[in-house]
């Protein structure tokens, strides 16, 4: 039997069917989560920002066109509301890349795993929001520039290029640490 | 302006570099830890899914609900405009409702102002008062005598005086009526019929004979200036030559109401009930007093 698309399974969830909108969830949890995660850097408030995306997800059910991409509605909501809750912590300006640093991973996790990998999303979260954003929609979501480009509201280019600065600033952060991260 | 090929060339070099080093990024990345959201959120997200369904589910039952008082509201709001409607059909007088027991306060007020228009007499109101009386004790007697069916009849208070009068029962199963055309100057001689009086009323009968051809005329000029009343207080008919039925009365009946309103010198009503005769009855002969 072959497997039903994303849109097919959100349109039948609009009308009703329970059953697609488990399968579309099973889908989708992991990227979505590890997106907000390593935007929030802070797995509290991750989670609560991934379940808030969800439940606008599941109440824009009805406005859904299943001829729009359902990835990129999804990340586009889950993208504006994780905008929003930084927004409302720092309204008067733009979140830093510091205010990101603040929320690492916790120190015992950090031993935990592997240095090379720490060392890495140390260097991801250190990027500008705008960078960052479009930077982990390219590698953890797979998004295409345009598809990016949608789901940040920016145009193509702005997108491209926001990517190519977060890519070139993450060689030279990781360079400068030695031959334990090599790109 | 225009770029070197060399600035070129580096350019493009710099962006395939780019996109390789975002391979190589890609790659790293890809063996990170798979973090996934914990199960309790999981259980959390899809309960509020499938409350959202089960809540839309929901939905028309209370449009239902919504739908059905509105229904109620407005068949009630029907009902009682049919209601407010239904005194205006043709068979009630004036579109009004009457109570037969007690008429309005409105026609009560209005009838005495005209019957004190017509005949504001002190002698008058207190000849009313001793017949009143008069008649109370006489249904009293009536009741001790036989207990027969000729019990007082619970005159409304705001009744007519005149349809006090009507009802008034003379003796066993006799009552006078207005009806049969103001036999009211009778009444003086019915009195002496009335057992069950004692001697102190004896002044009280005199002053009712002297007072009876007043109350007749009185009577006469209410009866023919307000609409015609019957027993029970109730107003009989909105014009006077139709009855309740709609149709019209009896020629010789309505000739003699017009000799009645010649007779009260209530010429202007006259008049019109004349024009209303002939236009109903133009070829009935009427009496020598009317042709004038």
């Amino acid at each position: 039997m072959r497997e039903r698309s994303d849109e097919q399974l959100m349109k039948s969830y609009a009308d009703g069917n329970m059953e697609a909108f488990e399968i579309l969830y099973e889908r989708h949890r992991g990227p979505l989560y590890r997106y907000i995660l390593r935007l929030a850097a802070n797995p509290a408030t991750a989670n609560d920002l991934y379940q808030g995306s969800w439940e606008k997800i599941v109440k824009a059910r009805s406005r859904y066109k299943s001829s729009a991409p359902f990835r990129a509605w999804m990340y586009r909501i889950a993208h504006n509301h994780v905008m929003d809750h930084f927004r409302r912590l720092h309204p008067a300006g733009n979140t830093t890349p510091d205010d990101m640093a603040d929320n690492q991973a916790e120190p015992d996790e950090q031993l935990a795993t592997d240095q090379r990998q720490q060392d890495l999303l140390a260097a991801i979260h250190s990027l500008p929001p705008e960078q960052k954003d479009t930077l982990i929609l390219k590698i953890e979501a797979g998004l295409d520039l345009q598809t990016i480009a949608e789901v940040t509201g920016v145009n193509r280019e702005t997108a491209k290029s926001r990517l190519r600065y977060a890519v070139n600033r993450l060689k030279l952060i990781l360079g400068n640490q030695g031959p334990r991260t090599e790109i | 302006m225009t770029m070197d090929p060399k600035d070129r060339k580096s350019e493009a070099g710099q962006g395939r570099n780019w996109e390789r080093d975002l391979e190589v990024i890609q790659a790293n990345y890809s063996g990170l830890e798979a973090n996934e959201p914990p199960d309790l959120l999981d259980q959390a997200i899809l309960n509020t899914a499938r409350r959202e369904m089960a809540a839309k589910r929901r939905k028309p039952l209370r449009w239902i609900g919504a739908f059905a008082t509105a229904s109620v509201f407005v068949l009630a709001l029907t009902i009682v405009l049919q209601q407010d409607h239904e005194p205006m059909k043709p068979g009630r007088p004036n579109g009004a409702k009457l109570d037969a027991a007690a008429p309005s306060e409105a026609q009560e007020s209005s009838r005495r102002d005209a019957a004190g228009a017509v005949a504001p007499d002190d002698g008058l109101q207190e000849s009313r008062s001793m017949e009143r009386s008069l008649l109370m004790k006489q249904s009293a007697a009536g009741k001790r005598e036989d207990g027969l069916a000729t019990e007082p009849v619970s005159v409304p208070a705001s009744a007519p005086i005149v349809a006090e009068f009507e009802t008034v029962p003379v003796a066993a199963g006799k009552e006078l009526s207005v009806d049969a055309d103001f036999r009211l100057e009778e009444a003086p001689a019915e009195l002496d019929s009335i057992e069950g009086f004692t001697d102190e009323d004896a002044e009280l009968k005199s002053k009712t004979r002297q007072n009876a051809p007043m109350i007749n005329e009185s009577a006469a000029r209410k009866q023919a200036a307000d609409k015609p009343v019957d027993t029970m207080g109730n107003v009989v008919a909105a014009t006077a030559d139709k009855d309740e039925s709609g149709e019209l009365a009896d020629p010789e009946e309505w000739i003699q109401r017009l000799l009645l309103l010649r007779q009260s010198e209530l010429y202007e009503k006259l008049e019109e009930e004349l024009a209303a005769f002939r236009k109903a009855y133009p070829d009935h002969p009427l009496p020598r007093e009317l042709e004038n």
